[in-house]
C-alpha cells in the first residue's frame, strides 16, 4: 500500500471497529463528561464539623455562626465533649472538630490567656489544611473586637487600637494562571494528556493486535511494510490523537470553564507533536503485545505513576533523580507539562523549548521503535519466528 | 467431587499460566514492578527545596533576613533573585520557579512606621501542591521575620513586652492534625496509592482470565476441568491469581509496616483483611461483566474505565464532602470506596474495629456476593452456549 492507501485503511480499521472506536472517540467524549465529575466545584467546601462547645457564651456561639458562614467549613453539630465528638471523626462522618474551652468569652474579656483547639483529620490531607486553615482565621476575627476593648480598657489610646486594627495584611497571597485556586482547574487541564495518551494508546493497540492476530498486516500485502505504508499508519493514528487533542483544547477547557487559550498557536504544533510521539509509542507497544485485548489490561495500572511522574501533582524536586530521568522517556511527562505550560500558562515557544525537545527526542526514539517493531510484526507469523527477538505477549 | 473440581481447573489455570509467561507476568512480577515504582516516587515523604523566585525591590536588612529564613525553610530554596517582578514571570512560565515573592520598595521602613505593605506571595496554581508547600514555608518565614516588629509594636501600646507577649497570646489557636501529624507523603500517597494500583490490576488480571476462556472458544474444556461445575471451574481458575495479588497485598503492608517502620495507628490484621476483601471483590466484578456480556474485550474495558479513578472518589485528593451528588453516587458505586474506608479507619485513624463492620459488610454484600451470584449463573449458561463464544 502506499502511504494515501495506508493512512485511510488506518481510518477505517479503527472507524469500523467498535473495539477500537469506543476507546479512541467514546473513551475521550466520555472522559470530557466523568473526569472533572469530582472537582466540579472547584473549592473545598462544605466540609463538616462539629463543635466541641465547653463554653455555651455568646462568643462561642457566634464563632459557630460565623464558621457556618463560610464557604469550606459547615457546622454539623455541637457537641458537650471532644468525646462526644471522635467518634464522628473517626467514622468519617465529619472533617474536624473546633474545641471551644470553659470560660473562653470570659478569658477573652478579661484579657487572660486562653485558646481554641482545632483538629482535623491527617488522613485526608486536603480536609485537614482547610478546616485548619479556615477555622483559625473565624476564630481571630471573632476574638478581635473583644481583644481591642481589652485594649482600650487597659488604658491603651483608641486610637493606637484603631491604627493596628487598620493595618493592611503582612502577606498577600496572588494565586497565578488557576487564578479561583479551583481544583478542576488545576487537575483536569494537566490530566489531559494522560487521558488521551490512555485511551488513544488502547485504541492502536486493539487495531494492531487485531491486524497481527490476522496474520499478514493488509496494508504490507507483499509481506514487507513500506516507508510509505508505515508513514500512512502513523499520520493515521496521529491524526485521531491530534483530533482528541483538539477537542479537549479547543471544547472541553472552554465547556468546564477551564484556563485556557494562552498560548493556541504553540499548543496546536506541540498537540501535533505529542501526536506522533502516542502514536508511535503506541504502535510499538500494539506490535510488540501482538494481541488485541492485551492493552486494556495493562493501560489503566500504570496511569498513576504516569500521573505522578509528570510532576504536576507531586513536585519533580521531591522524586529521585533515576525516576525523574527514566520520565523523560515517557511522552506523558513533557506532554503534561507542555500543555500546561502552552494552555494555561501562556508560556512562550522558547520558554517551552525543554518540553519541545523532549518531545521531538522521543518522536524520532519511538518511531524508530515502531518501524522497527511494526516491520517485524507486518508480514505475519512465519517472520514472527524469524524474529524471535519480538515476543508476542500472546505466546 | 467439588474440590476435584477445583483441583482440577486450578491446575489447569496453573498449566496455562506456565506455558504464558505474559499472563503469569501481569498478575504477578509486572504489578510488583509497577508498585515498587509507584513507592519509589513517593519514598522521599516530603517535598524540599522547591524552587522560588524572590524578588526583593527594598534590599533592606529585614528583606536580607526574609531571604535567609526561606532559604533556610525545609521545602523552599530561592532558585533566582529577579530583580523586577517583570523578569521573574518567565521563570515561572519556564517552571523554573514555582513562586514568586515580591517584596516591595520601602517595605521595611514603612513597616517600621506603622504603616506596612504587604509581601506578596504569587503562586502557580497549575501546580497546586508545590504552591501549597511552599506557601507555608513564606508564612513561616514571614512569621519569624516581622514577629518581632509586630511584638514592638503591642509592646508600644504600653506595658512593655510583658504586656505586649500576653496580648499576643491572649487567644491562642491550637491547629492539631490528628492520625498521621507526619504528613509524609510516603505514608499517606503511597499507602492509599499502592492499594489502588493493586487493585487496578486484579481486576484486570480477573476479567483476562475469565474472558480469554471465551474469546479462545476453551470455556467448554474450563468446565470440563472442573467436572462440569462452574463454581468449582470459577473457584480453581481465580486461586493462583487469588494468591498472587494476596501475596503482593501482603508485600505492601509489610513493605510500609514492616520495613518502612510506618505503624498503624488501627489494626494490621483488619487493614490486611480488607486488602484481600478488596481482591475478592476485584475477582467477582470481572465475573459478573463477563458473565453479562460476554466479551473479554468489554469485560476489560468495563473495568478498568469505571475503576481507574476509583482513587479520585474516594474523597483523598477532593473531599467527598465537597462533590456533587452525582460524583458522591459514583463514589459509592465502587468496591475501592468501602475499601478505602476501611484502610482510614485501620490505618491512619485507629477507630475502634466495629466501625470497620459496615465497609465490610458492604464490600462483602454488594462487590462480593451479588456479583457471584449474578455472574456464575451467567458463566455457566455463556459454557453451554458455544455459539456465543470467539466474540472480540
Amino acid at each position: 500500500m502506499n502511504t494515501w492507501q495506508a493512512f485511510r485503511w488506518t481510518l477505517r480499521s479503527v472507524f469500523f471497529d467498535k473495539g477500537a472506536i469506543v476507546p479512541a472517540v467514546g473513551g475521550v467524549v466520555m472522559y470530557f463528561v466523568f473526569y472533572p465529575l469530582p472537582y466540579k466545584p472547584e473549592g473545598v467546601r462544605d466540609v463538616p464539623v462539629v463543635v466541641a462547645d465547653y463554653d455555651a457564651s455568646p462568643m462561642s456561639r457566634q464563632i459557630e455562626r460565623d464558621l457556618d458562614a463560610t464557604q469550606t467549613v459547615r457546622v454539623q453539630g455541637i457537641a458537650r465533649s471532644v468525646e462526644e465528638a471522635v467518634p464522628r471523626l473517626q467514622n468519617e462522618e465529619i472533617g474536624g472538630i473546633v474545641v471551644v474551652p470553659k470560660g473562653f468569652h470570659r478569658d477573652v474579656l478579661h484579657g487572660i490567656p486562653t485558646g481554641v483547639t482545632v483538629m482535623g483529620n491527617g488522613g485526608y490531607i486536603v480536609v485537614d489544611g482547610a478546616v485548619l486553615e479556615t477555622t483559625a482565621e473565624v476564630v481571630v476575627e471573632t476574638a478581635a473586637p473583644a481583644l481591642a476593648a481589652q485594649l482600650v480598657l487597659s488604658k491603651v489610646p483608641p486610637a493606637a487600637v484603631a491604627r493596628v486594627g487598620r493595618a493592611g495584611p503582612v502577606l498577600v497571597k496572588q494565586p497565578l494562571f488557576n487564578t479561583v485556586q479551583g481544583y478542576a482547574s488545576y487537575v483536569v487541564p494537566a490530566s489531559m494528556g494522560l487521558i488521551i495518551h490512555q485511551l488513544l494508546i488502547i485504541a492502536i493497540c486493539i487495531v494492531i493486535g487485531t491486524w497481527t492476530e490476522g496474520g499478514r498486516w493488509a496494508i504490507a500485502k507483499d509481506g514487507r511494510l513500506s516507508v510509505g505504508a508505515f508513514a500512512g499508519m502513523l499520520t493515521g493514528f496521529s491524526s485521531l490523537v491530534f483530533s482528541a487533542l483538539m477537542f479537549w483544547i479547543g471544547f472541553v477547557f472552554w465547556y468546564h470553564d477551564l484556563p485556557r487559550a494562552a498560548n493556541l498557536s504553540g499548543a496546536v504544533v506541540f498537540s501535533a507533536l505529542y501526536a506522533v510521539t502516542v502514536a508511535a509509542a503506541g504502535i510499538a507497544l500494539g506490535s510488540w503485545l501482538g494481541v488485541r485485548e492485551r492493552a486494556l489490561q495493562i493501560i489503566g495500572g500504570v496511569s498513576v505513576p504516569l500521573l505522578f511522574l509528570s510532576g504536576f501533582a507531586f513536585p519533580v524536586e521531591s522524586i529521585s533523580w533515576p525516576l525523574v530521568w527514566l520520565s523523560h522517556l515517557l511522552p506523558s511527562t513533557p506532554g503534561i507539562q507542555g500543555f500546561l505550560k502552552l494552555n494555561q500558562m501562556g508560556a512562550t515557544w522558547r520558554e517551552s523549548w525543554p518540553q519541545f525537545s523532549n518531545l521531538i527526542l522521543l518522536v524520532v526514539v519511538y518511531t524508530g521503535l515502531a518501524w522497527w517493531a511494526a516491520s517485524r510484526r507486518a508480514p505475519g507469523p512465519d517472520a514472527d519466528k524469524a524474529h524471535s527477538e519480538l515476543p508476542s505477549a500472546y505466546i | 467431587m467439588f474440590l476435584a473440581g477445583v483441583r482440577g481447573a486450578c491446575a489447569r489455570e496453573v498449566d496455562y499460566l506456565r506455558a504464558h509467561p505474559w499472563d503469569f507476568a501481569l498478575i504477578s512480577w509486572f504489578p510488583a514492578l509497577v508498585l515498587a515504582l509507584a513507592w519509589a516516587i513517593f519514598a522521599q515523604g516530603v517535598n524540599v527545596k522547591l524552587p522560588l523566585a524572590f524578588v526583593d525591590e527594598d534590599h533592606s536588612p529585614d528583606s536580607e533576613r526574609l531571604a535567609i529564613a526561606l532559604e533556610a525553610a525545609r521545602s523552599t530554596a530561592i532558585a533566582a533573585r529577579p530583580v523586577t517582578l517583570a523578569e521573574a514571570w518567565p521563570l515561572v512560565r519556564a517552571q523554573q520557579a514555582y513562586a514568586v515573592l515580591h517584596v516591595p520598595p520601602d517595605w521595611q521602613r514603612r513597616s517600621q512606621r506603622g504603616d506596612p505593605l504587604p509581601v506578596v506571595l504569587y503562586t502557580n496554581e497549575q501546580f497546586h501542591a508545590a504552591a501549597t508547600s511552599l506557601t507555608n514555608d513564606v508564612i513561616g518565614a514571614i512569621g519569624s521575620v516581622v514577629g518581632g516588629g509586630a511584638l514592638a509594636k503591642l509592646a508600644a501600646l504600653g506595658g512593655g513586652f510583658a504586656g505586649a507577649e500576653r496580648r499576643a497570646g491572649a487567644v491562642r489557636i491550637e491547629l492539631r492534625t490528628l492520625y498521621g501529624p507526619q504528613l509524609s507523603f510516603e505514608r499517606a500517597l503511597g499507602g492509599s496509592f499502592l492499594p489502588a494500583l493493586l487493585h487496578l490490576f486484579a481486576l484486570g488480571g480477573a476479567a483476562y482470565a475469565i474472558g480469554r476462556e471465551y474469546r479462545d472458544r476453551t470455556a467448554g474444556a474450563w468446565l470440563a476441568s472442573a467436572h462440569g461445575s462452574i463454581v468449582a471451574a470459577l473457584i480453581g481458575k481465580l486461586v493462583p491469581l487469588l494468591l498472587c495479588f494476596t501475596l503482593l497485598a501482603m508485600g505492601i503492608v509489610g513493605w510500609l509496616v514492616g520495613y518502612r517502620g510506618w505503624t498503624a495507628n488501627g489494626s494490621v490484621l483488619v487493614w490486611s483483611l480488607g486488602l484481600v476483601s478488596l481482591i475478592v471483590a476485584c475477582c467477582a466484578i470481572p465475573a459478573m461483566i463477563v458473565g453479562l456480556t460476554g466479551t473479554l474485550r468489554i469485560g476489560l474495558a468495563l473495568v478498568a474505565v469505571t475503576n481507574v479513578t476509583a482513587i479520585s472518589f474516594t474523597g483523598f485528593t477532593y473531599p467527598l464532602f465537597s462533590m456533587t451528588t452525582a460524583a458522591k453516587v459514583w463514589s459509592a458505586s465502587l468496591p475501592f470506596h468501602y475499601f478505602f474506608e476501611i484502610q482510614q479507619q485501620q490505618w491512619n485513624i485507629g477507630a475502634p474495629l466495629s466501625m470497620s463492620a459496615t465497609p465490610f459488610a458492604v464490600l462483602w454484600g454488594a462487590f462480593v456476593i451479588v456479583p457471584f451470584a449474578i455472574g456464575v449463573p451467567l458463566l455457566a449458561k455463556r459454557c453451554r452456549e458455544p455459539g456465543g463464544w470467539g466474540e472480540r
